[in-house]
């Protein structure tokens, strides 16, 4: 339950789905990978809105979902927190640490950028994996040194440490991606259902865009956040229904560090291009598609 | 130019410019849109550049990355694309080409690249070193393509800014020069407008001001100068008012009678000077005062009230009022008073207009004086006229009660009259004395004679009381002609004098008149001309005077060589009991009412008629009458049509007569008007002619000649039949055609009718001649059985040979009663059904068969001599299926056959054998007064039985006439009518349609109760009939059955001839009727042949018992018989009983 599926909420909260006539039923999973496996993959449900790096390790995994749209942008969403009193005050500081990260997820791509960011070598950088909800804990226990996670886990970590506590953010350097991706099954049963959800997740963006403070506090009500926690998140994600160039070279990047990693046993990057399903969104905002075609 | 042009032209001008401007506007508008739009395809251009940059960043990159190289591709052919749609709006330019010329380096080493990574040897230092140079190589094209289509798009888009400005150039010169052009038009029209404004008003201005000659100029054409001149025939209309006004102020002003205007309480507020004249008031006083002044007290108070009452009312008064001057005497004048309204009708003054009249009242008293006298005068005039009135209406009604007691008395004789006639036939037939038969006979005789001097009598008084009405109906004039000649000829040659025809025309259509009144005038004007002719000739003569599309006017002629009279005698003949002289009367009888009765009659006809005469050299009397024209005469089709005629007549109007009958019956005329002319076109005409009609009578070579030449003449072709016309010499021309010297002949006058049926006798069916029979009458049906129901014996006769020739075996029933009980008895196929039967008539019979289940198809077919509509609906009311008119016209009865007849009787189309095939008998053509060629028709051509049928119809019909008189006389009118029915049917079948169409009439008659037709009727019948029965018996040797004549002729019977001739004589001298029987046996004997016509004549005056006439002419044979008995040494014993 993240903000940056901001647009679904509005458009069930605001019926726009309905509008369009489509009925929709909202299932929520704890990841996008658990999404992908077990909702898309076993037709669970039609349609998903995940984060990109799932949807990458399904595509290297062979499966190949449809993606419709990119409803939301952010490149300032995760953050490493670290103890200060493992001697940790700049990034630089992390070589020689134990780093815990969710494994072939947006933050362990986040914190391999970070650390090439900040020259710290992967060898340098004790990395463990870590369920999401055990990072926390680790953390605070001193198992580990840091860890690379997005919020809630950061406040609670904050709230947790107090002062021996420092937060590195990296604005700008790993710009992620929320997709909505449909089963091929439901693309062939009723070929038009990608443009009306996209119609209905339009209004949703246009509502969002007119009345930014009612779109965020129905958010916030939504999944249950704090609505001054929710401003500060507000600002760093940009709600809109696009398919760029940029969104395609993103996926192709996160596959080609997924195979170096040796998150995966597949040795080539798979053609996103196939992947992609331009025609409902060409069909109702074309100049929101920036893919060269 | 008008006004309304040039404010037209002033609001269509900015608009036509408008519309230019809108269209330059929007085609600059257009290019530079079109300028534009390639400006912003070379931006996409360069747009599509940048990206292919960014894809090949990507390819070099990761060259395994299939998305690059396959966004590269679909990159490259949409920029492929774009840039051919660059070069078609563009065509070949620098920059153009070398961004081409870029694109194709891009593509080709694109491809290069792309094959080398794809190679198996595409790896090591040296294929990264290729790759990098081709990476460049590519850069390098890629800058280039985005500088020349940077450099593209910047041109296009100066140059649309160019040419929009450009566009904005033009259109501001166009308003410019439309500006121009609105107020170069505008200007001169308002100044137009303005000063024709100004001129008006000033001018209206003056015109204000009484200046009634002020004219504004007329200039120009348009509406102003309309209204100039508008202006000016306002004013001159104005200015002839006041004129006008002026002259009935001067009238008024100069009036020689007092006029006074006074207000509506009186006063007086004018008078004219003449009033100061008149009165002695001046104007000075008279105004302000009423006009009381001038009251001289003679009228009371009630007379001025009554004149006050009128004229408030708003009426005019009149009256003459005594007056008082100023002088104190005292005049009278006539005053007219009238009120003078306004516009609204309120009355604002009251006009008074006096003129004095004291002289004129003088004298009217003393003319009224002497009026009253003269009104005394008057009425005893009146009185003395009412007497005369009265006296002449008590002559007038004397008159008319004499005409009407002669009416009735002519009718109350005729009567008992007609009953002495017909009680006389009556009487005749039963056992008789000879002397008894002889008084009876005398008596008929005599009867008849009254009966037509009443006969003239009534006619007279009729037309006297005016009671005569004229039939209109129409007829044929020839018809008419040849009436009156079958009616005089018999007396004509008793008295041995010529009866002539010279009708100068004959007409193609039919008259319409009285043809029964017309042929009475005729008759009597010709019985006229031989009672007074004693030797010579009588000719009755007709000629056409005018014509126009509805009437024709005729003058009759009849001209004798008699006793003749002076002018005084000419005078009165026309009076009523008036002949040339009373002596007259003594020497021939009569009545002297004829001619009388004629000159009414012509006169009732809108004629004239005159006589011209000398005593002793005889008379010639005139008549003129006008008659409507009917309906053209039918023309005959068939064989006639075909034919090639040569008419050969000295006469032109005879030539043009025979060319209008001819012109559309046949196929060529030709005409001349001599017989050397005709004989030489016979003989050089290169078609030969198929008949010559010529007229005996022409100077040079007559007729007769010229038919004797045509026949002996021996040329290859068939001789041309001939038919000869003649007006006078019949025995002659007959003879002539006895002797084949000619096919026919034709008396004058004859119709078209009677030419056309004389040429179809020649050449239709029963001629034999060249063209082909055509009167269908040859179907049989043998085993048909047929039930005639008919009365008559003739038409039994007539019928039932008819139908035996075409193999029908044919019942008789004679009555509607017989009819029905031989229908019980045996089985027929059909019934042919008369009408008019004693005892149950067709109509009766007809309901009765049909009333029977078996015989409801049995088909009937109607009978009857009328052709009426009417009588065919009740037939057909009656049940009947289908009508046949008689006299029965074969083949239309066997035509009737074929379509009623059932199928069960087998049809052949073998002609039948008698029909047609005998010819004519020459006698019977001779009978006058007989159709033979319509007869022999009605026998289908079968020349014994019509023969048959003659011989019965002169034993039974002789004395038809008297038969009917009885019938009348026992108040029998069913039966009279039976009988005149019955005659006009059979006369009808014989041809005789004199006879037939009389009978008719007076069947009419006898049914309308119309005593005088039906007299009239009876009285032609009687002389039609006798003549033809005569006639008829001549013809066909009745008589002869009973003692054949020997074939040679000796001694012995010239004796028992010379005998007879002696017992004959002196029968005829005691009057006895045996010497009719005695003359018959005569004619029957061997030597009679020579004296035929002669005995025939002698037999027509026995007939008409007169004896004397009979002895004249019997004497004349016996100085013939005793000249051969001498040469024959036989004794004459006539001679010693001579004179």
């Amino acid at each position: 339950m993240q903000p940056t599926t901001a647009l679904c909420f509005i458009a069930d909260e605001m019926g726009y789905f309905c509008e369009e006539g489509v009925r929709v039923t909202v299932t929520e999973f704890p990841s996008g990978k658990r999404a992908m496996k077990d909702g898309l993959i076993t037709e669970r449900v039609d349609m998903v809105v995940s984060s990109d790096i799932p949807v990458v390790m399904a595509a290297l995994d062979g499966h190949a979902p449809f993606i419709i749209a990119s409803l939301c942008k952010a490149d300032n969403v995760n953050r490493v927190v670290a103890r200060r009193d493992r001697g940790i005050h700049v990034p630089a500081d992390l070589a020689g640490k134990t780093v815990g990260t969710q494994r072939a997820s947006a933050v362990h791509c986040f914190l391999g950028l970070f650390l090439m960011e900040h020259d710290v070598r992967q060898e340098e950088a004790n990395v463990v994996y870590m369920k999401a909800e055990e990072l926390v804990p680790a953390l605070l226990s001193g198992t580990i040194d840091a860890f690379s996670m997005r919020e809630p886990y950061v406040t609670e970590a904050v709230n947790g440490l107090g002062d021996n506590v420092v937060v590195f953010s990296a604005p700008g350097l790993y710009s992620q991606v929320e997709l909505l991706l449909a089963s091929k099954q439901i693309m062939q049963r009723c070929p038009d259902v990608g443009v009306r959800v996209l119609r209905a997740l339009m209004k949703a963006e246009t509502y969002a865009l007119g009345s930014p403070d009612e779109a965020r506090r129905l958010v916030a009500r939504r999944i249950g956040a704090d609505d001054s926690e929710m401003e500060k998140i507000w600002e760093t994600i940009a709600l809109t229904v696009r398919l760029d160039q940029s969104t395609l070279l993103l996926l192709e990047n996160e596959a080609r560090w997924a195979i170096a990693e040796g998150l995966t046993e597949a040795d080539r990057v798979p053609d996103f291009l196939e992947l992609i399903d331009l025609h409902p969104l060409d069909a109702v905002r074309p100049e929101a598609v920036s893919i060269f075609r | 130019m008008t006004i309304k042009q040039r404010l037209q032209l002033l609001s269509l001008l900015p608009l036509t410019l408008g519309v230019v401007i809108v269209v330059v506007f929007r085609w600059v508008d257009h290019e530079v849109r079109s300028m534009t739009r390639v400006s912003h395809m070379t931006f996409d251009t360069t747009r599509h550049v940048v990206e292919l940059d960014t894809i090949l960043e990507d390819f070099v990159a990761d060259p395994q990355n299939r998305r690059a190289e396959r966004q590269f591709l679909t990159k490259q052919s949409t920029l492929q694309l774009h840039l051919a749609e660059l070069e078609r709006r563009l065509g070949p330019q620098e920059d153009l080409v070398r961004l081409r010329e870029s694109f194709d380096v891009l593509r080709g080493t694109f491809a290069s690249g792309i094959r080398l990574i794809h190679s198996e040897s595409a790896t090591g230092p040296l294929a990264e070193a290729r790759l990098h140079l081709l990476e460049q190589k590519m850069s390098v094209a890629l800058c280039s393509m985005i500088a020349d289509a940077n450099s593209i798009g910047r041109r296009m888009a100066s140059e649309a800014e160019q040419f929009s400005r450009w566009g904005r150039q033009i259109v501001f010169w166009l308003i410019v020069v439309e500006a121009l052009l609105v107020v170069a038009m505008a200007v001169p029209t308002a100044r137009r407008i303005v000063r024709s404004l100004t001129a008006l008003s000033e001018g209206a201005v003056t015109v204000g001001r009484g200046d009634l000659h002020f004219r504004l100029p007329e200039v120009g054409g348009d509406e102003l100068t309309l209204l100039s001149r508008a202006f000016n025939q306002m004013t001159e209309r104005l200015l002839q008012a006041t004129e006008g006004l002026r002259k009935v102020t001067r009238a008024v002003e100069q009036s020689p009678n007092s006029i006074i205007m006074t207000d509506t309480g009186g006063v007086i507020e004018y008078v004219n000077p003449h009033f100061s004249v008149a009165t002695g008031y001046p104007f000075e006083e008279a105004v302000g005062h009423r006009p009381s002044i001038l009251n001289s007290g003679h009228h009371d108070h009630e007379f001025y009230r009554e004149l006050w009452q009128t004229i408030t009312a708003g009426e005019t008064w009149h009256g003459e009022v005594l007056n008082r001057r100023r002088d104190g005497t005292l005049y009278w004048e006539q005053v007219n008073i009238a009120p003078v309204r306004n516009d609204v009708g309120e009355t604002t003054h009251y006009v008074s207009i006096q003129e004095d009249i004291t002289e004129l009242k003088e004298a009217a008293e003393d003319l009224q004086r002497r009026v009253t006298e003269l009104a005394d005068m008057r009425v005893s005039m009146l009185n003395m006229m009412e007497d005369l009135q009265e006296a002449m209406q008590e002559a007038e009604s004397a008159s008319r009660a004499k005409s009407d007691f002669l009416a009735n008395m002519s009718h109350e004789i005729r009567t008992p009259l007609n009953a002495i006639v017909g009680m006389a036939h009556l009487m005749s037939r039963t056992r008789l004395s000879e002397k008894q038969f002889d008084y009876l006979r005398k008596m008929q005789s005599s009867a008849r004679l009254l009966m037509g001097t009443i006969n003239d009598i009534l006619d007279f008084s009729k037309i006297e009381a005016g009671a005569m009405s004229l039939e209109s109906t129409e007829f044929i004039l020839s018809d008419v002609l040849r009436d009156v000649r079958d009616v005089n000829a018999e007396r004509a040659r008793e008295k041995g004098l010529e009866l002539l025809y010279a009708c100068e025309d004959s007409f193609p259509f039919n008259l319409v008149g009285d043809p029964l009144r017309l042929s009475q005038i005729l008759n009597n004007l010709v019985s006229n001309a031989i009672k007074f002719t004693e030797a010579g000739s009588v000719v009755v003569g007709s000629g056409l005077v005018r014509q126009d599309e509805d009437s024709v006017e005729i003058r009759f002629r009849v001209t004798d060589t008699g006793i003749g009279m002076d002018a005084e005698r000419q005078a009165a003949l026309f009076e009523a009991f008036t002949q040339a002289d009373s002596s007259t009367t003594r020497r021939y009888g009569g009545t002297g009412l004829g001619l009388s009765i004629c000159k009414r009659l012509v006169e009732m006809m809108g004629g004239t008629i005159s006589v011209e005469s000398e005593l002793g050299k005889g008379s010639c009397f005139t008549f003129l009458t006008t008659f409507g024209r009917g309906l053209s005469l039918p023309a005959l089709g068939g064989p006639v049509r075909g034919l090639r005629v040569l008419a050969i007549d000295d006469n032109s109007n005879a030539r043009a007569t025979l060319r209008a009958m001819l012109r559309d019956e046949v196929r060529h005329v030709s005409l001349v008007s001599s017989g050397a002319e005709g004989l030489s076109l016979l003989e050089g005409d290169k078609e030969p002619f198929d008949l010559v009609i010529v007229d005996c009578n022409m100077p040079g070579m007559d007729g007769l000649e010229v038919s004797r030449r045509i026949k002996t003449h021996a040329g290859p072709d068939p001789a041309p039949r001939v038919i000869l016309i003649t007006a006078y010499d019949q025995d002659v021309v007959r003879k002539a055609v006895g002797e084949a010297l000619g096919d026919d002949y034709l008396l004058k006058p004859f119709s078209q009718s009677d030419l056309l049926k004389a040429i179809a006798g020649l050449f239709g069916p029963r001629s034999g001649g060249a063209l082909p029979r055509t009167d269908g009458a040859d179907a049989t049906f043998p085993g048909g059985r047929i039930l005639l129901v008919e009365d008559n014996e003739i038409n039994q006769q007539v019928g039932q040979e008819l139908l035996a020739a075409v193999g029908i075996d044919v019942s008789i029933a004679a009555d509607g009663q017989e009819a029905i009980r031989s229908l019980e008895d045996a089985a027929f196929d059909l019934v042919l059904m008369d009408i008019q039967m004693p005892v149950m008539d067709g109509y009766e019979a007809t309901r009765r068969i049909r009333a029977d289940e078996r015989f409801r198809d049995l088909p009937i077919l109607a009978m009857t001599a009328s052709a009426m509509a009417d009588d065919r609906d009740k037939a057909m009311a009656a049940g009947m299926n289908g009508h046949i008119a008689k006299p029965i016209d074969p083949p239309r009865l066997y035509r009737a056959l074929e379509r009623w007849l059932p199928d069960r009787v087998r049809r052949e189309t073998t002609p039948s054998a008698g029909a047609g095939a005998e010819a004519l008998d020459a006698a019977l053509d001779a009978v006058m007064g007989l159709d033979v060629v319509a007869g022999l028709r009605h026998t289908g051509g079968m020349l014994s039985l019509y023969r048959d049928l003659l011989r019965k119809f002169a034993d039974n019909y002789g004395d038809a006439a008297d038969g009917i008189r009885a019938a009348l006389a026992t108040g029998d009118t069913a039966e009279a009518e039976r009988l005149a029915h019955t005659l006009k049917s059979v006369a009808a079948s014989i041809g005789a349609a004199g006879v037939s169409k009389r009978a008719a009439h007076t069947e009419t008659a006898i049914r309308d109760g119309n005593a005088d037709a039906v007299e009239q009727g009876l009285c032609s019948l009687d002389s039609l009939l006798v003549s033809l029965v005569s006639d008829i018996r001549d013809a066909v040797g009745i008589g002869d059955d009973e003692i054949q004549p020997a074939p040679c002729v000796n001694d012995s019977d010239t004796t028992v001839f010379r005998d007879g001739l002696r017992e004959l004589k002196r029968l005829l001298e005691e009057a006895d009727v045996a010497a009719a029987n005695r003359l018959r046996e005569l004619r029957a004997m061997p030597g009679s042949a020579r004296f035929a016509a002669e005995l025939r004549s002698i037999q027509q005056l026995i007939g008409r018992y007169d004896y004397e006439g009979a002895l004249h002419r019997l004497v004349r044979i016996g100085d013939a018989c005793a000249e051969d008995g001498s040469r024959a040494q036989a004794n004459g014993p006539l001679e010693a009983r001579n004179e």
